[in-house]
């Protein structure tokens, strides 16, 4: 279906591969995994042209679609046989309503209008849109969104799907349903898909090969297993299976409960997991909110909501997208006042500080990082925020030094790859040191070793006495490194309490270790090596 | 909500609503009574009241009524303040200034008679109409709907329209959201110094959702279908009628000796850029996604404009009249009215 032969990509001479050959057969569903940076989206484009037409970069060698070249060919000329869907569906929205987005492909490509509307229909079906057919897309939640973007490529009735990370943004449920909804065009529709994605651990059980960009120029194809035992990045499910030397490695769930048997056996045992809480600290509550309702005109976001954060610990916000975590962070912040309730931070109210000293109160890392950044090399923008915030010269770049050593200061921050730049903002943010630190969905295009460093850098600021707040979907960044989580449906607080006990009382929540070993209450690696070999 | 069945049922051709608009407007401007202007307003606003979609666009007649008024009131204070005097019932006396000879025609201040707060409205009252029909039409038509109808070699202008309609909220959106990460990050510089804090940010963010945009329409296909040889033909063709009916223009308005047949000009130059849009259209394989169609209610409302611009011209001033203007105007309410 796709075959790439001796093809090499140079962006100003430096390679992101070389000489890669693959051959993609009609009806697979490939996994496209490697770090960030590596050239993953890149040589996803390759495959439609994008790269070099679009992005410029030396291409050469030859790439193959349908056993035709498509060297010559624009992105256009592909509409027909390849859709594409980018990272943020909504940037690549051109009509404001489902059924006109559904249709716009075909339009260009001057389809009749009853071919049109046929496929429309039935695409709306496929997919299950209908009842969204005449909705604006700023209206649809991040799961809609994604569904609608590849609604709309395959009215061109495509062979072949390349998606770029289509779950990163959605929260465990959705994120199910976008998979299996791929799940079913490959089935049954005989599509052939290629998808781009880092949360292996929500992938890998579907794909039938993995393509694996090791980021040094090499490319390689081979079947899950083998891909994955090569890998060094793994989901937690991998990573047991290689802790208990379990042959053949186990892609699903199911498989691991199976080949887990003795393994639970001994846990039950064995001492439960020690709790991660700072027991040096004493459970100072530094944020607290009192029954507080926050609203949007009519449209109630946060209904009669009391928690509180303390000092030392990390606490997770979990919920759907859609369920009020964004509007809680923001409440915190000061961006939004309660309408009814009190909420404190440190004894005081937020809305009556002015931003100076708000902003030694509390820090916000928003979900875009760049969005703190505007100068023009690492080092400026760390002298800009000590000078901001009133701080001795190089405070901040001493903690950029503290969370991430290998930076190199002389970077723009746009070229720093998406961890770097994330522990820049978290730099600039904790620089002032404010007791509260709130996270928007921070791991976001994160691969497992920059999620890794992520919590370690997290669990060293909640050491130092911070509280830390994450907004997140992310469910085994969670397990690996919260203490308390709370989960908020429809602008209530439905579960609130260790993290142990509520992620593994709820099925959408459970990270995939305490899914094999329910129902003992482990949830990660480290803890199940910590109880087999408690002396290492 | 509605089913979206029976919204799309009662689509009306958006042109068939300019249509209408647009011979309204000539019967304003042939109504020489203020009453008729005063009954096809209030019948102007009673459709579109009624015969609305729920688009956000539904807005545009109330922001007519604002304008029209706001217009009005500007006219009767500049005229009051300035303007020619017009002997009648003084109201009351402005202190007046003397202006130099030059300015003769005009004078400030001075006494203000009912016949000119009369004259002023009724002058007023014409372009408050036509403002005001302009909303009634702009509030009964999905732009989008009225970009779809143009014709095809003006659609690359009317993908810009609809694309940038969807782009420009998320760029204000993506401000937003970066304006208050940088409050709180605790920016306490000068004015000057935030402002580039935030365009940086943002201008970096356009480019790469416009970066993100451009892959998603490229690998659309769109453009596909748009052939460029002979795009440079249809260009000039367009360019060279367009200056022609500039030229006549000119020439109609400002006889001169040198051309005698300046209809001939402006009707030769229509027909080269009529020609020139069609042959660019014709380059392009494009279609449309549910056209809307002319239906029997959509051909009527054009001819109901034009029966009112008859009647606005023609009937004597009687209270039959203006009551007959007023139905005619309103008749669409009766076959396209919400049910509900």
């Amino acid at each position: 279906m796709i075959s790439l032969t001796n093809t090499t990509l140079r962006y100003q001479g430096d390679s992101v591969f070389a000489d890669v050959n693959l051959e993609i057969l009609a009806g697979e569903f490939v996994l496209l995994m490697g770090a960030t940076g590596s050239g993953k989206s890149s040589l996803l484009r390759v495959m439609n042209g994008l790269t070099p037409h679009l992005t410029g970069g030396e291409l050469t060698g030859d790439v193959h679609v349908n056993e035709q070249s498509i060297r010559n060919l624009r992105p256009r000329d592909l509409a027909e046989s390849i859709g594409y869907i980018g990272q943020d569906p909504l940037a690549g929205f051109v009509s404001d309503r489902v059924e006109d987005e559904l249709a716009f492909t075909m339009e260009s490509l001057g389809l009749s209008p009853e071919v049109m509307r046929k496929r429309v229909e039935e695409t709306l079906d496929l997919l299950g849109l209908n009842a969204l057919r005449a909705r604006s897309m700023a209206t649809l939640s991040a799961g809609e969104q994604q569904r609608v973007a590849i609604g709309a490529a395959l009215t061109a009735h495509p062979k072949i799907l390349l998606l770029d990370e289509p779950t990163s943004a959605l929260d465990p449920t959705a994120a199910d349903e976008v998979l299996a909804l791929l799940q079913r065009l490959v089935h049954d529709v005989g599509m052939t898909i290629i998808i781009a994605e880092h949360r292996l651990e929500r992938v890998v059980q579907y794909v039938d090969r993995i393509i694996h960009v090791h980021g040094d120029g090499r490319v390689t194809i081979s079947d899950p297993i083998t891909a994955l035992q090569e890998s060094q990045f793994v989901p937690p499910l991998i990573e047991l299976a290689r802790l208990e030397s379990w042959d053949p490695l186990p892609l699903t769930i199911r498989d691991a409960r199976r080949l887990a048997e003795t393994l639970r056996e001994r846990l039950a045992t064995a001492s439960p997991p020690v709790k991660r809480h700072n027991t040096f600290l004493p459970a100072e509550k530094f944020a607290l909110c009192d029954s507080i309702t926050v609203t949007y005109g009519k449209r109630v976001a946060l209904q009669d909501i009391s928690l509180s954060f303390s000092r030392g610990t990390i606490s997770a916000v979990m919920g759907r997208n859609g369920a009020g975590k964004s509007t809680l962070l923001a409440t915190f912040v000061g961006l939004k006042s309660p309408d009814r309730g009190a909420l404190t931070l440190g004894g005081h109210k937020p809305s009556e500080l002015s931003s100076h000293s708000l902003s030694r109160l509390v820090g916000f890392v928003p979900q875009e990082p760049g969005d703190l950044l505007f100068s023009e090399s690492v080092t400026a923008e760390c002298a800009a925020n000590d000078k901001d915030r009133g701080l001795i010269a190089g405070t901040t770049s001493n903690l950029l030094n503290i969370i991430t050593p290998e930076i190199d200061h002389r970077l723009h921050p746009r070229d720093l790859s998406e961890g770097q730049r994330l522990a820049l903002a978290l730099a600039v943010v904790a620089a002032a040191e404010p007791p509260l630190l709130l996270l928007d969905e921070p791991t976001r295009g994160l691969d497992y070793q920059a999620k890794a460093r992520l919590g370690n850098i997290l669990r060293r600021l909640a050491n130092e006495g911070h509280a830390i707040v994450l907004a997140t979907h992310d469910v085994e960044l969670v397990a690996e490194i919260a203490d308390r989580v709370m989960v908020l449906a429809e602008g209530e607080l439905v579960a609130d309490g260790d993290a142990e006990e509520v992620l593994t009382a709820s099925p959408a929540f459970a990270p995939q270790i305490q899914k094999i070993l329910a129902p003992s209450r482990f949830m990660t690696v480290r803890d199940v090596a910590h109880a087999e070999h408690p002396l290492a | 909500m509605k089913p979206a069945t029976a919204r799309r049922s009662t689509r009306i051709h958006p042109l068939a609503w300019w249509g209408w608009a647009i011979a309204l407007t000539f019967a304003a401007s042939a109504a020489v009574n203020t009453w008729t202007l005063a009954v096809i307003t209030a019948g102007v606003v009673v459709v579109s009241l009624t015969c609305r979609g729920d688009g956000p666009w539904r807005h545009s007649i109330n922001y007519a009524i604002y304008l029209a008024a706001t217009l009005l009131v500007i006219r009767l204070v500049i005229a009051i303040f300035f303007g020619v005097n017009i002997p009648g019932h003084t109201l009351f006396t402005l202190p007046s200034t003397h202006l130099p000879q030059w300015l003769s025609g005009i004078s400030v201040g001075g006494p203000v008679t009912t016949e000119k707060i009369l004259l002023i409205l009724r002058e007023g009252a014409k372009l408050a109409t036509l403002v005001i029909i302009f909303g009634a039409a702009s509030s009964l038509t999905q732009p989008k709907e009225l970009l779809k109808s143009l014709p095809r070699a003006l659609h690359e202008a009317g993908v810009i329209v609809v694309v940038s309609t969807t782009f420009l909220p998320q760029i204000v959106a993506s401000i937003k959201r970066i304006r208050t990460a940088q409050r709180l990050r605790g920016s306490r510089g000068s004015r000057g110094l935030s402002l580039t804090r935030v365009l940086i940010p943002v201008i970096e963010d356009a480019l790469t959702k416009s970066l993100d945009l451009a892959a998603a329409m490229e690998s659309r296909g769109y453009g596909q279908t748009a052939e460029m040889h002979g795009r440079r033909v249809s260009a000039s063709m367009l360019l060279i009628g367009l200056l022609g009916m500039v030229a006549g223009t000119y020439l109609l308005l400002i006889p001169t000796s040198f051309i005698d047949f300046p209809w001939a000009v402006l009707a030769v130059a229509a027909a080269i850029s009529v020609i020139g849009l069609w042959l660019s259209g014709k380059n392009l394989r494009l279609t449309v996604y549910r056209p809307i169609k002319w239906n029997m209610e959509a051909i009527a409302l054009p001819m109901l404009g034009v029966g009112v611009a008859a009647a606005a011209g023609t009937l004597l001033h009687t209270n039959g009249a203006l009551v007959f203007i007023l139905l005619l105007v309103c008749a669409p309410v009766l076959y396209l009215g919400r049910q509900s």
